[in-house]
C-alpha cells in the first residue's frame, strides 16, 4: 500500500482519538477498551523477537501480548501497536487464548496476528497510527505536564509550530 | 548603517520565520489559531519590510506623504497585535475561543483610524525612517498617536510576558534543552518589548508634562530594547535549525546499526529507504523518522534474541572492561559487540541453544535517553563491529539448531 495515503488515512484517526494526558499505555487501553465496550487485557510475555506482540481476540475479552524482553519505551510502542489494530477495527487472523500461544503455533516461530512484519496493509495502518501517536505524545511533551491547562498551551505551541502536522 | 544593517537582518529573519512556518505546515493553515500566528507574522514582516529605510523612503516618494511609511507600519504592527489576539486569548484561557476586546474589529479599526487621524494633524515633514521617535515623539498629536500605538501593542506583549512568567515553573520542566531554551529566550523577549514599550510611553509621557527634554530621547536604548526583543522572539527559528541538525546528525549516525540489523531481519522496516543516498536525503519529518529508526533497530535487536545468550553478553562485557572506557560506553559498547556478533550469526543461521534473558533496562521511559543510548552504541558500533568476530566465532557457539529457520535471511 502507498505509504503517503496509510499515513494520511491514520492521521485523520488520530484526529477523533483521545490521548491520555500525561501519556499512560495503561489508561489508554482503559479508553480502548471503553471505546470498544470490551475488556482489554495486557499480557507480558517472552516471545523471543518473532512476533514482538500479538492480539487475540476472545469471548471475554481482548488479549494483547507483548514481549517482556525489552526497553520500557519499545513494550510500550508494541502495545499501542496492538490496541491501534483494535482501535483501526482490523479482523484478528489468531486466536486461542493467549498462556497458550506460543504452543498453540510454532514452539520457534510463533506465527498470529502478530507485529513481526509490516507486509500487509493492516500491519501497516495499525504501525503508522501507533508512530503518529508516540511522536505526537514525546513531541508535544504531553507526558512530562500532569497540569491540563499547561498541556492546552504546549498543544496550542505544537499547532502553531506546525509539529506532528504530518506531511 | 549599523541601524540598516540590523534592520535588513530582521526583515529577512521574519520573512524567514514566515516561509520556515509555514512550510512546516505543509503551506495549508488547518485550523483558526494556525491562521492567525501566521497573518500576525505576515503583517509583522510586512511592517518590518515598509520600515527597512531605502523601502520606506520609495513609499514616502511615491504616496508624496513624508513619513507615510510610518503610519502605514505602525498600522501593520495593530493589525499583527490584532491578528494574534485569538491566540492569546487561547493562552490565557485555554478552553476560550473568543477573540477578547483586544481583537475586537471595531475597536482595531477605531484605533487605525485615531492614529490616521492624529498623524495627519502632527506636522511630521522630514522624512525621518531611522530617527523618527528622536525627531518628533514628543511633537504635538505625534505624542497622542504613539501612545495609542503603544497601547494597543504594549497591551498585548504585556499578556504574553506575564504569561510566560507564569509558566515559569513548567518551562523549567521541559526535559529537551532546546525547546527550555526557546521558552526562557522568549520570555526575555516579550520582557524586552515591555520594557520597549514602557520606555516610550514614558518619555513621551514625561515629556508632555515638560520633565524631560523633548530632544533627549534615548534612541539607542530604544532601537536596542526594540531590535533585541525582536530578535529574542525570533530565535525560535534558529534553535529549531540547531535542533533539526542535531537530529539529522543523530539520524544517520544510526544508519550503519539500523542497516545492517534491517539486512539481518527485513521484516523492521516499515517504509525502508531505497538507498543509503535516499536516506541521506531525509530531511523533513525528522521526529518521525527518528523514531522510526530508533524503534526499527528495538525491533531489530529483538528479532536477534534467538542468537545472543547470557555468555556472549559477558565476553562482549569482558571485553569491554578491559578498555579505559567510562561505564557508558562500556554498556554501549556491550552492547554493540553482542549485536554484531548476533547479526552475524544470524547470517550463519546459528541460533544459541539458551536465548538470553531479559534485556539490560537502562533508559526508562525516557526518549532522550533511549536515543543518547543507541548514539553511543552507533558510534562503538562503527568502532568495534569487528571485535563480534571473535565471539561469532564457531569455537564459542554450538552448532546450529536444525530447526526451518535455519539459513533464514
Amino acid at each position: 500500500m502507498d505509504m503517503k495515503r496509510v499515513k494520511k488515512r491514520c492521521e485523520a484517526r488520530l484526529r477523533d482519538l483521545p490521548i491520555p494526558v500525561p501519556f499512560d499505555v495503561h489508561i489508554f487501553a482503559e479508553q480502548v477498551a471503553a471505546r470498544r465496550g470490551r475488556p482489554i487485557v495486557l499480557h507480558p510475555m517472552p516471545l523471543l523477537g518473532s512476533p514482538f506482540g500479538a492480539c487475540v481476540p476472545r469471548p471475554a475479552a481482548d488479549y494483547v501480548v507483548y514481549e517482556q524482553d525489552t526497553t520500557p519505551l519499545h513494550r510500550q510502542h508494541i502495545i499501542v501497536h496492538e490496541l491501534c489494530h483494535l482501535i483501526c477495527g482490523h479482523l484478528a487472523v489468531g486466536a486461542g487464548d493467549p498462556i497458550a500461544f506460543r504452543s498453540a503455533e510454532s514452539p520457534d516461530e510463533p506465527q498470529a496476528l502478530s507485529r513481526a512484519t509490516y507486509d500487509d496493509d493492516d500491519e501497516q495502518e495499525a504501525e503508522m497510527l501507533t508512530t503518529l501517536i508516540l511522536v505526537r505524545v514525546y513531541g508535544a511533551q504531553a507526558n512530562t505536564a500532569a497540569d491540563p491547562d499547561v498541556v492546552g498551551v504546549l498543544r496550542l505551541l505544537d499547532r502553531l509550530e506546525g509539529l506532528n502536522s504530518g506531511g | 548603517m549599523a541601524g540598516e544593517s540590523v534592520s535588513a537582518a530582521l526583515v529577512v529573519l521574519l520573512w524567514g520565520s514566515l516561509l520556515v512556518k509555514l512550510q512546516a505546515l505543509h503551506w495549508r493553515v488547518r485550523d483558526p489559531d494556525q491562521r492567525a500566528n501566521c497573518v500576525s507574522l505576515l503583517a509583522v514582516a510586512l511592517a518590518m519590510t515598509v520600515f527597512h529605510p531605502p523601502i520606506y523612503r520609495a513609499i514616502d516618494r511615491a504616496a508624496g506623504i513624508p513619513n507615510f511609511s510610518r503610519l502605514l507600519g505602525n498600522s501593520l504592527g495593530v493589525v499583527s497585535a490584532w491578528a494574534f489576539q485569538p491566540v492569546i486569548i487561547r493562552l490565557l484561557h485555554d478552553r476560550a475561543h473568543k477573540r477578547g476586546i483586544l481583537g475586537s474589529g471595531w475597536l482595531v479599526t477605531g484605533t487605525i483610524a485615531i492614529m490616521a487621524l492624529l498623524f495627519f494633524r502632527a506636522s511630521v515633514p522630514v522624512e525621518a525612517p531611522m530617527d523618527f521617535q528622536a525627531r518628533y515623539s514628543a511633537a504635538p498629536y505625534t505624542a497622542e498617536y504613539r501612545l495609542v500605538l503603544l497601547a494597543y501593542i504594549g497591551i498585548l506583549v504585556l499578556q504574553i510576558f506575564l504569561r510566560s512568567l507564569r509558566n515559569g515553573r513548567v518551562i523549567g520542566s521541559i526535559p529537551q534543552s532546546y525547546l527550555r531554551l526557546q521558552a526562557r529566550v522568549q520570555t526575555i523577549g516579550w520582557g524586552l518589548g515591555v520594557a520597549y514599550a514602557g520606555l516610550e510611553c514614558g518619555y513621551i509621557a514625561f515629556a508632555l508634562v515638560g520633565i524631560v527634554s523633548p530632544h533627549t530621547y534615548p534612541s539607542t536604548l530604544a532601537y536596542t530594547l526594540f531590535a533585541s526583543g525582536c530578535g529574542a522572539l525570533l530565535s525560535g527559528g534558529l534553535l529549531g535549525a540547531y535542533h533539526w541538525g542535531g537530529q539529522y546528525r543523530t539520524y544517520r549516525l544510526l544508519y550503519p546499526l539500523w542497516r545492517d540489523l534491517y539486512h539481518a531481519t527485513p521484516g523492521i522496516a516499515l517504509d525502508p529507504p531505497h538507498s543509503a543516498r535516499a536516506d541521506m536525503l531525509t530531511l523533513r519529518n525528522l521526529d518521525l523518522h527518528l523514531y522510526r529508526r530508533v524503534t526499527e533497530i528495538r525491533d531489530g535487536v529483538v528479532a536477534l534474541h534467538r542468537y545472543t545468550d547470557a555468555a556472549m553478553h559477558d565476553r562482549a562485557r569482558t571485553f569491554c572492561c578491559g578498555t579505559d572506557m567510562p561505564a557508558e560506553d562500556i554498556s554501549a559498547c556491550t552492547d554493540a559487540i553482542v549485536w554484531a556478533a548476533a547479526i552475524q550469526a544470524k547470517r550463519r543461521g546459528e541460533r544459541v541453544l539458551i536465548p538470553v534473558g531479559a534485556t539490560p533496562m537502562r533508559t526508562g521511559m525516557d526518549l532522550g535517553a533511549e536515543v543518547r543510548h543507541l548514539e553511543r552504541v552507533a558510534r562503538a558500533y562503527r568502532k568495534c563491529a569487528g571485535c563480534a568476530g571473535t565471539l561469532g566465532d564457531e569455537a564459542h557457539f554450538p552448532p546450529p539448531l536444525p530447526t526451518r529457520m535455519g539459513g533464514e535471511q
